[in-house]
Formats: C-alpha cells, structure tokens, sequence
C-alpha cells in the first residue's frame, strides 16, 4: 500500500495550506506554547470570547476530535478503509498539497458531521504531528493509545 | 447577461414582499454580478435557519456581504451546514408584519469559512447579491455615536420579527478567547437570542462596523434559566465583534 504523505516528512509546513486568517490564529497559539493537538481541540471547542452568552437559538458545543482523529488515522494507517478516496488525495497532493489537505478534509466531513472548513486546520495540525513524528511511527504510536 | 440562478433570485427577491424598487446598475455588469441600489441595509439582513422534518428552526441573523455571502456566527451554524438555509425577509421592515403568517422563502445556504475563535462563520449561495454597504471595522465609530441593530429577537421561541433597535456604543474593548484578543464593542441596548449575526450599521456613513454575538455574562453564562432566560443575560451590555475580521475571511 501506498502511504498517503509517505516522503513528505520533515519537508513541507503544512500550516502553510491553511487560509491566511487561521494561519495567523494557529501560529498566535503555538507562540504561546501550545501543542499542535491542544489548539486542534481549541479550535474545535471554541465558540467565541469568553465571558459572553451567544444569542443563537442553539449553543451546543462540538466534541468530536477523538472520532476526527480516528478518521485521519484510517486515511492515513488503515488500508482497508478510504481505499477510493486516497488514491484520489495521493494524486492530488502531488501536485498541490492544499488540494490534496482540502480533499481529504472533504471525505472525512460527511463522517464526522461537519463543515470541511471547520475542520481543516484540525485536519492539517494532525497531519503536520504525523509529518514531524513520521508517517509510521505516527499510526503506531495510534495503535498503542487504542490498546 | 443575466444568468439563470441571478434571475431565480430576483425572483424571490421581487416575490418575497420586499416591494422594493430595484435598479439593476447598468443593467447587468460583467460576470453576472448584480448590483441593487436603493435597498437599504435592512433588504440584506436574512435569518439564518436549519430545515428538520417538523418544518424550519431559525438559528440566529445574517446579513449579506457581497458576492452570494452572507456573514454570520460560528456559534449560530456550530459548523454544521447540513440542511441549513437563509430565510430572505418576507416584510419592509416599514410594514407590518405578520406574526402568524409562517410561510417563509427558503435558499439552502454552505458554510465557505469559519473562524470559531472569534465566532464568526460566512455562508454561500447561489446567487451573486452585492449589498449597497461596506465593511469597515469598530475603528471608525467612536463611543457615544450612534448606530442601528437589525435582527430576529426571540427567535429561540418562534418569533420571526425582522426588528430595528437604535442605540450607542458605550465601549471599545478587547475580549480574550483562548488567549487570543479580538476588538469588540459595547452596545446600550438589550439583545436576545436570535439577534446574534445581526449586523450594526454605522447611520453616518451607511456601512457595516460589526456584528453582534451576544451579550456580557460572567464565565457564559448558562448556569440558571428561569423560564429558558437566563438572568444574567437581562441586561444592556450586548458585545459586537469589529467587521474587520469578517473581511479578513473574504
């Protein structure tokens, strides 16, 4: 099987990929010493300033990273699930890696029951955690948590 | 030329009891943009709503900001497009508006961008509306000016009232959210759910400053509703996020 990102770590920032305004949120909380995984739940929970009562008619919050995390994982470890759909991402990230970060989001979403755009800086901190640790050491390091 | 969806949605607009008078600017401009004059802002400000199997629940306000995008909360979607929608105003908000008419002018609506840290969402659809305001930021309002409200107050309980609300802006403050510091303003006036998204209108020099989000609550509130109020939202301390950041997502 073909790893997806397989030859990419170590080479490509992928926070890069992101829109110009969550860049710049993404890069304010690493500068404050946050992991890639606590700003992925950050941005995730986050619904606004603090101190302040939304006045939607539904304020439920978003909880879902664990379930998101599992999804990347089958994209990027499982080769028995997204079969289709990472031939596609393989392909389209070689010729542009926001392409094929954006893709990829795309699949997962419908699963997780969301927008893409919410999900896509979680998506691309993920990746970035798994091009810094290594693809494989990354899903073994998945395996483990799960035992 | 005018395309099919722009017609289908000058349709609606025409339809919809807007009785607008509507100059299409030269015609149509290239692309297929149309530009509506003499509307005022009040024409562009939608309810934002989510279609279920018992008929439609209206989520919070909106309001158009150019190119078939429609600015409004994160908090008011949660990230969450599907079967969501924008309800187009039936009424001028000049008329009166029928309280027991329920019949509502659906478009689906796609959330494009989302920005939760600073509790913002811009939505799309079919359609390219240019409304006759810009975007500016709280920078250019001072405090004590005045400014306008529009939104759908009560909504969490049904109502469906495109409702104007004139007041002042009693302070310019930052609000953390994570550690990450936004502009806000105050405003003197009393908001309820339903109302966040809605736009603030600078009267001056007819433009966007900001948008509101709710109201000051120590901690978010949330603790004790008495009758589905919560007492610690009763009050005239509403909060509005600068408009600079909803054209920073654009």
């Amino acid at each position: 099987m073909q790893y997806f990102l397989e030859g990419s770590e170590g080479k490509i920032n992928l926070i890069n990929v992101l829109p110009v305004y969550q860049r710049k949120i993404i890069q304010e909380l690493l500068e404050q010493g946050k992991s890639n995984e606590e700003i992925a739940e950050i941005w995730l929970e986050a619904n606004g300033p603090a101190n302040t009562f939304p006045f939607g008619t539904e304020n439920k919050k978003n909880a879902f990273f664990e379930k998101l995390k599992i999804e990347v994982e089958d994209f990027i470890c499982n080769d028995e699930k997204y079969i289709e759909e990472r031939k596609q991402v393989i392909e389209k990230y070689k010729s542009s890696e926001l392409v094929g970060v954006t893709t990829l989001t795309a699949c997962i979403a419908p699963v997780i029951g969301t927008a893409p755009s919410l999900i896509l800086p979680v998506v691309v901190l993920i990746l970035d955690t798994v091009l810094k640790m290594g693809v494989n050491a990354w899903c073994a390091l998945r395996i483990e948590q799960r035992e | 030329m005018l395309n099919l969806t722009d017609l289908k949605l000058l349709i609606i607009l025409k339809f919809s009891g807007f009785r607008l008078l509507v100059f299409i600017r030269n015609q149509i401009k290239d692309k297929g943009v149309i530009f509506l004059e003499n509307i005022t802002l009040k024409s562009f400000v939608v309810a934002i709503a989510r279609t279920n199997p018992s008929g439609v629940s209206v989520l919070g306000t909106g309001f158009f900001i150019g190119n078939g995008l429609i600015a409004t909360t994160k908090h008011v979607t949660n990230g969450d497009d599907h079967n969501l929608c924008i309800i187009l105003p039936k009424y001028s908000i000049d008329e009166y508006q029928d309280t027991s008419d329920s019949g509502v002018n659906l478009m689906s609506a796609r959330i494009r961008e989302i920005n939760p840290i600073r509790d913002i969402c811009i939505l799309e659809v079919d359609g390219h509306i240019t409304p006759p305001y810009t975007l500016q930021s709280t920078d250019n309002i001072s405090v004590g000016n005045p400014v306008i409200v529009y939104g759908y107050p009560h909504a969490d309980h049904g109502r469906f009232v495109l409702t104007q609300q004139n007041t002042q802006v009693g302070a310019k403050i930052f609000i953390e959210s994570h550690g990450i510091k936004s502009k806000h303003i105050v405003l003197n006036t009393q908001a309820r759910p339903g109302q966040s998204g809605g736009p603030i209108l600078n009267s001056q020099n007819n433009s966007v400053i900001g948008m509101l989000i709710g109201s000051y609550a120590p901690g978010g509130g949330g603790g004790i509703s008495l009758g589905g109020v919560d007492p610690l939202t009763l009050h005239q301390t509403t909060h509005v996020i600068s408009a600079e950041y909803i054209r920073e997502m654009i």
